[in-house]
C-alpha cells in the first residue's frame, strides 16, 4: 500500500512535466520564425512502476504507478528531404549564379536595339555605300571614318565591360570560396559541441539545427553528400572530396598559374582569404598540366595541391561563367580581326601587312590599313581590346583609297574619284568569310598556305619540325617532295602528339596544325634548321601566326580579278550573321539559365512546403498543446491541493 | 499533411512574386512596345529581328542610291536633251545657209547663231548633279568642257589622250540592291564621238586596223570655217550635214540608253520600297507587341494579383489565438 506522500511525489512529478512541455511549447512559438528551425516535442513516458512483484512484496492488485517522467525532447526532421532539398538548391544556385552574368551580357551587347553593335555594322557599310557614290566629297570620307569608328569603339566598349564583368565574377567567386570556408570552419566547430552534448546523452536539437541551416547554405555553393556519425558529427563531400571531417581538403582560390623550367608555379588565396596570399608554389609538371588554367584548387592541411573538379553549386556557376565571357571575347576578337582584315585587304588591294617570307618582317610599302591597333599597329594583333581606326587616314582622308581597278595587268586603277572599291568594301557585308579561323587564332591554331605545288621543297632534307605543348614535344620528319598530306598523316600517327590533344590536316592547300583541346593549350612549332623547314612549308613561328592567318584569308583574295571581292568561303559566314550567331547563342544561354532557375525554385519552393510541413511551428496546433499541457498542470495543482485536505483530515483532525 | 502559418506566408509570397513578375513582364512589353527586349526572351526571335533590321537597314541605303542615280540620270537626259536642241538648230541653220543663195551677211548672221549654240553644247556638258560634273566620269571635280567662250569648245579626252586623269570613260557604278551594280555613266568621249562607217555598214579603219571616230568638235569646227568667208559651202550641205545627222542618232541613243537605266531604277525602286514594306511587316509581326492581347493578358493578372492579395489577407490574418479568450 503506498504512502499519501507519493500521491504528492507523483504530481509535483506530473507538474513539472507539464511545465518542460510548456516551456518547449513557448521554445517552438519564440522560434516559430527562426531560418532553418524544426519544432521540438517533449516525449512524455510513465515512470517506473512502484511494486515489482517479488517474493518479499505485500500481494497487492498490482502494479502502482509514481508519475510521469520526460523522456526525451526530439526535434521533428526529414533527413531524407534536406538531402533533396540540397541536391536541388545546389543546381539552384548554380543556374542563378550563371543568370546573373548572363543577363548583364546581355545588356552588354544590347541586340536588338538601335543601338547594338549590329546596327553600327550595318551603318558602317551603308557608309561605305554612301562613299561609293561621292568619293569626291569630304564629309562621306568622314562619314566611314565616323561611323568605323563608332564600331570600333563600341566593340573596344563591350570588350571592356566583358573584362569588368569577368573580374567582377573572380571577385564574387573568391568570394564565395571564402564564405564557403568560413561556413566549413561553423560547421566545424558546431560537430565539436554535438559530439559533447551526445555524450553525455542529450539531444543537441538546436545545434544540430544550426548546423543542418550552414549545410543547407553550404549545398547551395557547392554539390554535397553528407554522413553523420554515431556521436552526430557530420562528414561532408563534394564528390568524391571530403570536406569536412578529418583529412578534409580545402577550396582555394587561384590567382595564376605561370610554367616555368621545373613545371610551374601557382599564385592563390588560400581559402579564399585575401590575406592569405600563396605566391610562387612550385608545381610538378604533372600538376601543372592539371592546373592550367584553374580558378580553384584542393589545398590541405600539408600543403598539397589537386585539380577541382566541382558538378554544381553557386561557385561551378561563377566558374563557368569565365568560360562564357571567354567565348564571347573571342568571338567579338574574331569579329573585329574579320572586319579588320576583310577591310584592310580590299582597301590596299590584297597586300599584306608585311613581305611574304620575311622575317624579321619587312613592312609592304604603300600598305595603309583603315583598321589598326591601338598603338598603330597592323601586324595581326588586332583584338576587339585594341581595334582602332588607323590616325594617319584620319588626319588625311585622301588616303582612304575609293578607287577600283581598270586593268590588271598592267595593274590600271581608275582616278581617284572611282568608287569601286569603296563598293567593294561595302559589299563585304554579302561575303562569307571563314572567321571562325579568326577565333582560334589567339592560341591554338597554326595555319599556312602552301605555295605552288604541294611537294614540299627543302634544300637539306630531311629535317624536323619541332611540335611543343602541355609540357612536352615531339620531332616530326620532313624530307624533299614529301607532300602536305604525308606530313600531316605523320604528325597525327605520333603518339607524343596524340597525347597533346594536336592534330593536323591539309585542307584548301593548308597545312592545319591544331591544338584540339580548346582551352589553354598552346602549341608552339619550330624546326630544327633555323625555321627553314617551317619557311618551306609556310609555317611561321608563333609571333607571325596571325600573319600567317591574315595570309589565309588574303589567299582568297584573287589579285586578278577587277572585281575586287573576296570570295566566299564554304565553310564561311557573313560578318554579320556571324555577331547574330553570337547573340543566338547568349540568348539561348541565358533562357536556359532562367528557364532552370523557374523550374527549380518551383522545385525547391515544394519541397521547402514539405519540409515546413514536417519541421515547421503551426501557431494553432502549439496553442492547442499549450491548452492541453495546461490544463493537465492546473489538474496536477488541484489535486494537490486535494491530497493537502486528506492530509490535513489525517492530521489534525483524526486523532484529537 | 501539416500546414503551418509559415506555409500560408511562403506560399502566397511565391505566388505573389510570381505574379508580379508576369506582370513586369507585360508591363515592360506594353511600354517599350516591344515582344523582345533582351535574346533570352526569344532568341530566335532576337536574332530574327537583328536580321531583319539590318534588310531594311541596308534597303534604306538602296533606295537612296536608287533615288540619287535617278536623280543623276535625269540630269543627263535634261542636259543631252539640250546638247540635242542645239544640234538641232544648228542642223536648221546649215540647212538654211545653203538653201538658196545667201548673201555673206546673212551667212554670218547664221554663224553667229551657231557659235552661241556651240556655247550652249559646252554648257550643257558641264551640267553639274550633287557637285559632280555629270558628263566627266570619275573625274567628276574636273570640269570635262572648255570654251573660248567665241565658239571654240574642247573637252578634256581630247586635250590629254591617254592620261586616266584627263577621261570621262571611268564608271559610275551604283549598287541598288543586294549584288546589282549599274553604271551610270554617260561620258563626254561617248556622246561627242561616233564610229565612223563605211556604205557596206563596217567600220571605217585607220591603218592599224583602230577603228575612226567622227567627233563632234572637229565637225563644229569645219562647220565654222565653211562658214566663214572664203569657205566651201558645199560641205556644209553635204558631208558635214550627213555628220549632224550621226552625231544627232548617237546622242539619241545615248539619251535612250539613258531613259532605259531610268526605267530599271523606277521598277528597282518599287521592288525596294514593296520589299520594305514586306519586312516591316514580318519585323512587326515578330518583334511588336499586339496592344489589345497585352492588355487583356494585363488585366487577367491584375485581378489574379488582386484576388490574391484580398484572400491572403483574410486568411493570414486568422488564427486560433483570435478566438481564446
Amino acid at each position: 500500500m503506498p504512502s499519501i506522500f507519493s500521491s504528492l511525489y507523483t504530481l509535483r512529478k506530473g507538474m513539472s512535466a507539464q511545465q518542460y512541455a510548456i516551456n518547449t511549447t513557448s521554445h517552438n512559438i519564440a522560434n516559430a520564425n527562426t531560418e532553418g528551425y524544426s519544432r521540438q516535442r517533449v516525449t512524455m513516458e510513465a515512470s517506473r512502476p512502484e511494486g515489482v512483484s517479488s517474493f518479499n512484496t505485500a500481494f497487492g492488485p498490482g502494479q502502482m504507478g509514481t508519475g510521469v517522467d520526460v523522456a526525451e525532447v526530439i526535434r521533428t526532421r526529414d533527413e531524407f528531404l534536406d538531402t533533396q532539398i540540397r541536391n536541388e538548391s545546389s543546381t539552384l544556385e548554380r543556374f542563378k549564379a550563371r543568370e546573373q552574368f548572363l543577363s548583364e551580357i546581355e545588356t552588354i551587347f544590347m541586340e536588338p536595339s538601335e543601338n547594338g553593335l549590329s546596327k553600327a555594322m550595318g551603318e558602317m557599310w551603308n557608309s561605305w555605300q554612301k562613299l561609293s557614290g561621292g568619293a569626291e566629297n569630304s564629309n562621306l570620307r568622314n562619314g566611314v571614318i565616323d561611323s568605323s569608328k563608332a564600331v570600333t569603339d563600341m566593340m573596344n566598349h563591350t570588350y571592356y565591360q566583358l573584362n569588368n564583368l569577368e573580374s567582377n565574377a573572380d571577385v564574387l567567386a573568391k568570394a564565395q570560396v571564402y564564405d564557403m570556408n568560413q561556413i566549413i570552419g561553423q560547421i566545424e566547430d558546431l560537430n565539436q559541441q554535438i559530439m559533447s552534448v551526445r555524450i553525455s546523452n542529450n539531444n543537441p536539437n538546436d545545434l544540430l539545427d544550426k548546423q543542418d541551416l550552414l549545410i543547407d547554405k553550404l549545398a547551395g555553393m557547392v554539390n554535397i553528400t553528407t554522413k553523420r556519425g554515431e556521436l552526430g558529427n557530420v562528414e561532408i563531400y563534394t564528390g568524391s572530396t571530403k570536406i569536412v571531417g578529418p583529412g578534409k581538403k580545402s577550396l582555394s582560390f587561384v590567382s595564376s598559374v605561370t610554367p616555368d623550367a621545373t613545371g610551374g608555379k601557382i599564385d592563390y588565396y588560400a581559402k579564399g582569404d585575401t590575406n592569405d596570399f600563396k605566391q610562387g608554389v612550385d608545381l610538378t609538371p604533372a600538376q601543372y598540366n592539371s592546373l592550367i588554367g584553374a580558378k580553384l584548387v584542393w589545398t590541405d592541411e600539408s600543403g598539397n595541391l589537386e585539380k577541382v573538379q566541382l558538378d554544381d553549386g553557386s561557385i561551378k556557376g561563377f566558374t563557368s561563367i569565365y568560360k562564357e565571357i571567354n567565348e564571347y571575347k573571342d568571338q567579338l576578337n574574331a569579329l573585329a580581326k574579320g572586319i579588320a582584315y576583310a577591310v584592310n585587304t580590299i582597301m590596299n588591294d590584297g597586300d599584306v601587312p608585311y613581305v611574304e617570307g620575311t622575317d624579321p618582317p619587312v613592312p609592304t610599302p604603300g600598305y595603309i590599313p583603315l583598321f589598326v591597333t591601338s598603338d598603330g599597329n597592323d601586324d595581326g594583333s588586332i583584338t576587339a581590346e585594341n581595334i582602332s581606326i588607323n590616325r594617319n587616314i584620319a588626319n588625311d582622308l585622301s588616303l582612304l583609297k575609293t578607287n577600283g581597278k581598270k586593268s590588271v595587268s598592267p595593274t590600271v586603277y581608275y582616278p581617284a574619284n572611282n568608287g569601286d572599291r569603296a563598293l567593294a568594301v561595302s559589299q563585304l557585308r554579302d561575303s562569307r568569310l571563314f572567321i571562325n579561323e579568326f577565333l582560334n587564332s589567339s592560341s591554338s591554331v597554326i595555319s599556312a598556305q602552301f605555295k605552288g605545288s604541294t611537294n614540299v621543297v627543302l634544300a637539306n632534307s630531311p629535317k624536323n619540325i619541332i611540335i611543343k605543348g602541355n609540357g612536352t614535344e615531339a620531332a616530326i620528319t620532313v624530307s624533299n617532295g614529301d607532300s602536305l598530306q604525308t606530313i600531316a598523316d605523320n604528325i597525327n600517327a605520333n603518339a607524343d602528339i596524340k597525347a597533346m590533344n594536336v592534330k593536323a590536316s591539309v585542307d584548301d592547300g593548308r597545312l592545319i596544325i591544331q591544338s584540339m583541346k580548346t582551352e589553354d593549350n598552346l602549341i608552339e612549332v619550330s624546326d630544327d634548321d633555323s625555321g627553314s623547314v617551317l619557311e618551306a612549308l609556310k609555317i611561321y613561328g608563333k609571333d607571325s601566326l596571325e600573319l600567317r592567318l591574315n595570309n589565309s584569308i588574303v589567299s582568297h583574295y584573287d589579285k586578278t580579278q577587277l572585281s575586287m571581292k573576296i570570295s566566299d568561303d564554304s565553310k564561311g559566314t557573313t560578318l554579320d550573321n556571324y555577331f547574330k550567331d553570337t547573340i543566338a547563342k547568349l540568348g539561348a544561354s541565358a533562357r536556359q539559365a532562367t528557364g532552370m532557375i523557374d523550374s527549380q525554385e518551383a522545385l525547391v519552393s515544394q519541397l521547402g512546403v514539405r519540409k515546413e510541413s514536417v519541421s515547421g511551428v503551426s501557431m494553432d496546433e502549439e496553442m492547442v498543446n499549450l491548452i492541453q499541457y495546461q490544463k493537465a498542470y492546473e489538474a496536477a495543482a488541484r489535486m494537490i491541493s486535494t491530497v493537502d485536505e486528506m492530509l490535513d483530515i489525517i492530521i489534525n483532525r483524526m486523532v484529537r | 499533411m501539416r500546414i503551418t502559418n509559415k506555409t500560408l506566408v511562403n506560399t502566397f509570397l511565391s505566388n505573389l512574386n510570381t505574379n508580379l513578375k508576369n506582370m513586369q513582364k507585360v508591363q515592360d512589353q506594353m511600354s517599350s512596345g516591344k515582344e523582345i527586349r533582351r535574346p533570352s526572351d526569344d532568341p530566335y526571335g532576337a536574332t530574327r529581328s537583328m536580321e531583319l533590321n539590318n534588310t531594311i537597314n541596308r534597303n534604306d541605303q538602296y533606295l537612296k542610291n536608287i533615288e540619287d542615280s535617278m536623280g543623276w540620270l535625269d540630269t543627263t537626259d535634261t542636259a543631252l536633251g539640250q546638247v540635242t536642241d542645239s544640234l538641232q538648230r544648228i542642223k536648221e541653220l546649215m540647212i538654211s545657209s545653203t538653201s538658196g543663195t545667201k548673201t555673206q551677211t546673212e551667212l554670218d548672221a547664221n554663224k553667229a547663231e551657231i557659235l552661241q549654240k556651240i556655247e550652249e553644247i559646252a554648257q550643257a556638258g558641264n551640267t553639274v548633279f550633287d557637285g559632280k560634273y555629270i558628263f566627266a566620269g570619275n573625274n567628276t571635280t574636273t570640269k570635262p568642257f572648255t570654251s573660248s567662250g567665241s565658239g571654240t569648245i574642247n573637252y578634256i579626252d581630247r586635250i590629254a589622250p591617254g592620261n586616266p586623269n584627263m577621261s570621262t570613260d571611268g564608271p559610275v557604278n551604283r549598287e541598288i540592291s543586294q549584288g546589282v551594280v549599274l553604271d551610270i555613266n554617260v561620258s563626254a568621249n561617248e556622246f561627242m564621238k561616233y564610229k565612223s562607217l563605211n556604205p557596206d555598214g563596217t567600220p571605217v579603219t585607220d591603218s592599224s586596223g583602230n577603228p575612226v571616230y567622227v567627233n563632234l568638235v572637229d565637225t563644229l569646227n569645219s562647220i565654222k570655217t565653211d562658214l566663214s568667208p572664203g569657205g566651201k559651202l558645199s560641205n556644209i550641205g553635204n558631208d558635214l550635214l550627213d555628220q549632224m545627222e550621226n552625231h544627232i542618232d548617237n546622242i539619241l541613243r545615248y539619251r535612250g540608253e539613258t531613259g532605259a537605266k531610268y526605267n530599271r531604277m523606277e521598277s528597282a525602286k518599287a521592288k525596294n520600297e514593296e520589299e520594305t514594306y514586306n519586312t516591316t511587316t514580318i519585323l512587326s509581326s515578330v518583334e511588336d507587341i499586339n496592344l489589345a492581347e497585352k492588355v487583356m493578358q494585363y488585366k487577367v493578372m491584375e485581378s489574379v494579383y488582386n484576388s490574391s492579395l484580398m484572400t491572403n489577407a483574410q486568411i493570414l490574418q486568422q488564427s486560433l489565438i483570435d478566438f481564446l479568450r
